[in-house]
């Protein structure tokens, strides 16, 4: 760990935070999608 | 409705989220570069990111081109996918090169060529994703965002090259695809890269898919309403308006 962990850390979460909440979007529509098919 | 076992995508699924965990393995254990500490791990993720938006920005290109060859629809599909999936890894290739450019440039942000042909790039596919919403006609919408997609497409080399035609504080490629290959860092770091690279091209094939698929279902369903009689098609769409 050093002075610059803290700005590699939030740029990983901040990704996988977006793909996963993209990812759970997209789960979600399918379902209701289905739900109404 | 009878459909028929889907066993490409989970397989997609499992080798991207295998690729993944291997690049982040990879990533977070790379040793401290000599000048920039452990903030050259933030890398594996920056230039990964950057990539797979250009690919997924090239893909609403080739979908929208092949959608005006063929008029298939399922290529407007595509094409509005990869959109969509191209600016939410813009944000994302924005956000990391903030953090990056922080500790090393001493700001977050400068109207350096490259930064504002990637911010310009969120205006361009924002706008394509925009006027996706605002046309009704599935063939018309279709037809004027594959016009604006292809059209956008050329933007893609402008931001590429960007680093190359003008000066400004942004390194030049870290992938290049043009002329050869010279790696001067350590031989991890290009591993790692690598790696990260490679998972996040299939990541892109597999969001691609998934997203796909919901626009087949959704428009499908856009069908199935429009078939019906008047007052059962606005009740339909009044119960999807209220759902919000």
């Amino acid at each position: 760990m050093d002075k610059y962990s803290g700005y590699v850390l939030v740029t990983y979460i901040v990704t996988f935070v977006i793909l996963i909440s993209y990812l759970a979007w997209v789960w979600w529509r399918l379902r209701q999608e289905d739900r109404e098919a | 409705m009878q459909r028929t076992k889907d066993r490409l995508t989970p397989a997609i699924g499992a080798v991207t989220l295998l690729l993944l965990l291997a690049g982040l393995w990879l990533s977070l254990t790379a040793p401290a570069d000599v000048n920039q500490g452990l903030l050259v791990r933030l890398m594996f993720v920056h230039v990964p990111t950057a990539w797979l938006s250009y690919l997924a920005y090239g893909g609403t290109g080739l979908f929208g081109l092949l959608y005006l060859i063929t008029r298939q629809r399922r290529y407007d599909r595509l094409a509005m996918s990869s959109g969509e999936i191209g600016v939410l890894f813009t944000v994302a290739t924005i956000v990391g090169g903030m953090l990056w450019a922080k500790p090393t440039w001493g700001t977050y942000w400068v109207w350096d060529a490259r930064l504002t042909t990637t911010a310009l790039s969120l205006v361009v596919y924002g706008a394509y994703l925009l006027v996706r919403g605002l046309i009704d006609d599935p063939e018309r919408r279709a037809r004027v965002s594959a016009v604006i997609g292809v059209v956008g497409t050329l933007y893609i080399p402008v931001n590429y090259m960007a680093v190359e035609w003008w000066r400004g504080v942004h390194q030049t490629q870290t992938l290049k695809l043009l002329g050869g290959m010279n790696w001067g860092a350590a031989p991890v770091y290009g591993i790692a890269l690598t790696v990260m690279t490679v998972a996040f091209t299939v990541l892109y094939l597999y969001l691609l898919r998934v997203r796909g698929i919901l626009a087949a279902r959704q428009e499908r369903r856009e069908e199935r309403e429009f078939e019906l009689p008047e007052p059962q098609g606005a009740a339909l769409k009044t119960a999807e308006v209220r759902r919000g």
